[in-house]
């Protein structure tokens, strides 16, 4: 019997992502408002905020919103790297046919690029055509890293101060969150909430993936509510699982590997999808694999 | 998308302050009598030069020369590996390397070049333009650039621009006064002492448009009909 069963519930009331559950944008509705105010009035903006605090989940709520209404096109520039071409990837969004004479232009696209670290001047220029011929609509960009943004003068002069910085959700919140989803159950009281959402690093995701293995490491230790040592317990030993996991080394160059999708390459010896992570050629164009498009020049942007 | 938006509620479809330099082209306050002095020298088969700082209406200006002479002449408009020929409203994507080259053999009258936002052109692609445009193949040269100096420009076009260059500059009170009243006409909202004190803060067009909608948006949803000093501090400062 799981865990969470034994406390009467069918299903692990942690066991659901917070992307998915609208409910816990406690403390966000002005945020949200905020965006979809700039998506639908048309302008750039960009959402600062740590890892983990709810970047991606205010892009899935703006594409719940605005799909049906134009092209939304999300883009992940954390799994797409730099050979992204910005331009075929709104053409193919747009649906028209690739290359030659475009019989019907995109309009009035959204485009929503998520960690947009790295965006080569290419990418850049694109984005401020497409943008002031009105192609696309609107844009939002994410980062988790203000410094490591590499915008022109013109993107910024366009964005300008339309900036959300995202905070860390405060204690009480997440307390109510965590209340929420365990129904009135008392297995973690509120302070002990606090501490995981500590241990966490102020991560809802984390918090919510932590409480489920703190329950549970109480629970199969025979008590009935969480205490300190279960944390310290259950989550120690879950930081000896991750660092116990051995990150691949290349045979070669005996660099670490990265993984991309369900595969393993070296960023050193590999010529690879940034998107799949399938092998490809140099001179490919395009992933034979997943499709993607490359930038002809991409490497050579910077 | 249940909410009304602030401009929904004051009659507007759309926000009358958009940024977007291609909807609003035919009304191109602060710069009209610019944008008919280079029409002039591109008539004239002239390189011209055009700068100012970022929001300034560098954008804007180029789609009013496209809209002036589309339908007419070839012209092409270049934005990093972007280019649009506004022949026949049918727009050409060049995929390969050779940009310009390309561009060339594809086109044997005057074409109309456009280049965006080229402080990164390098010298080859500079001279491959330069001698298009002496052997004939192009009519006119528009250069935009809004960190080049007019007189590095000047040098790297080999000292065809000479005097013809063009420095944007922001807007005086009057013509802050007539961009907005171009887009949202007169409203109580927005009093003309409200758009000077804008104006006041940052003459640049765009920065104007920008403020003017986060000001209005602000006041409508607080219930106001006017805009006033303490929206302004709330909003912009």
């Amino acid at each position: 019997m799981a865990w969470y069963e034994e406390l009467g519930f069918d299903e692990d009331p942690f066991g659901m992502d917070p992307l998915e559950r609208n409910d816990e944008f406690i403390g966000r509705e002005k945020v949200r408002e905020d965006l979809i105010y700039r998506i639908a009035s048309g302008s750039m903006l960009l959402i600062v905020g740590k890892e983990g605090i709810g970047k991606t989940m205010l892009l899935k709520y703006a594409i719940d919103q605005f799909k049906g209404q134009g092209k939304v096109i999300y883009i992940d520039g954390d799994r797409v790297g730099k050979r992204l071409n910005i331009e075929k990837l709104l053409l193919k969004g747009a649906g028209t046919i690739k290359g030659g004479i475009l019989g019907q232009k995109p309009k009035g696209m959204i485009l929503l690029l998520d960690n947009v670290h790295n965006l080569s001047e290419r990418n850049n220029k694109r984005i401020k055509f497409y943008f002031d011929q009105d192609y696309i609509k609107s844009v939002v960009f994410t980062t988790s890293d203000y410094g490591a943004l590499s915008f022109t003068e013109s993107i910024k002069d366009r964005i300008g101060k339309r900036v959300i910085k995202l905070r860390e959700l405060s204690e009480d919140k997440v307390v109510s969150i965590i209340r929420n989803r365990l129904q009135g159950n008392s297995i973690l009281s509120d302070e002990m909430i606090r501490e995981i959402y500590a241990v966490s690093n102020k991560n809802l995701k984390s918090l919510v993936e932590n409480c489920g293995k703190v329950c549970e490491f109480a629970i199969d230790s025979g008590d009935e509510s969480v205490t300190k040592a279960h944390i310290t317990e259950s989550l120690s030993r879950l930081d000896g699982e991750r660092t116990g996991k051995k990150v691949e080394e290349c045979h070669e160059c005996g660099e670490d590997l990265v993984q991309i999708g369900k595969e393993w390459r070296c960023p050193h010896c590999d010529t690879y999808c940034t998107n799949c992570g399938a092998f490809i050629y140099d001179e490919d164009r395009r992933c034979p694999s997943c499709g993607i498009e490359f930038d002809e020049e991409g490497e050579k942007d910077e | 998308m249940n909410k009304e938006m602030w401009y929904q509620e004051l009659g507007f479809e759309e926000n009358p302050f958009t940024i977007k330099p291609v909807k609003h082209r035919d009304q191109l306050v602060g710069v009209d009598e610019k944008a008919r002095d280079i029409i002039k020298l591109i008539q004239a088969g002239k390189v011209v030069f055009i700068t100012g700082d970022y929001g300034r209406g560098k954008t804007s200006l180029l789609q009013r020369i496209i809209k002036r002479f589309q339908g007419q002449r070839k012209v092409a408009y270049f934005s990093g590996n972007q280019i649009e020929k506004h022949l026949d409203m049918d727009s050409i994507l060049i995929n390969a390397g050779g940009f310009f080259s390309r561009l060339f053999r594809v086109k044997s009258e005057d074409v109309i070049l456009l280049l965006d936002e080229v402080q990164d052109l390098n010298q080859n692609d500079v001279d491959e333009i330069v001698s298009a445009y002496e052997e004939g193949y192009l009519k006119s040269v528009i250069i935009v650039s809004a960190q080049l100096s007019p007189q590095k420009a000047d040098e790297m076009f080999g000292g065809l621009i000479g005097k013809n260059t063009f420095e944007l500059e922001g807007l005086t009170e009057d013509q802050a006064l007539e961009l907005i009243k171009s887009r949202v006409g007169e409203i109580a909202l927005l009093p003309d002492e409200v758009i000077l004190r804008i104006h006041g803060i940052d003459p640049n067009p765009r920065s104007i448009l920008k403020n003017c909608e986060d000001v209005c948006k602000f006041a409508v949803e607080s219930g106001d009909e006017k805009v006033t000093e303490d929206h302004i501090e709330k909003v912009l400062l």
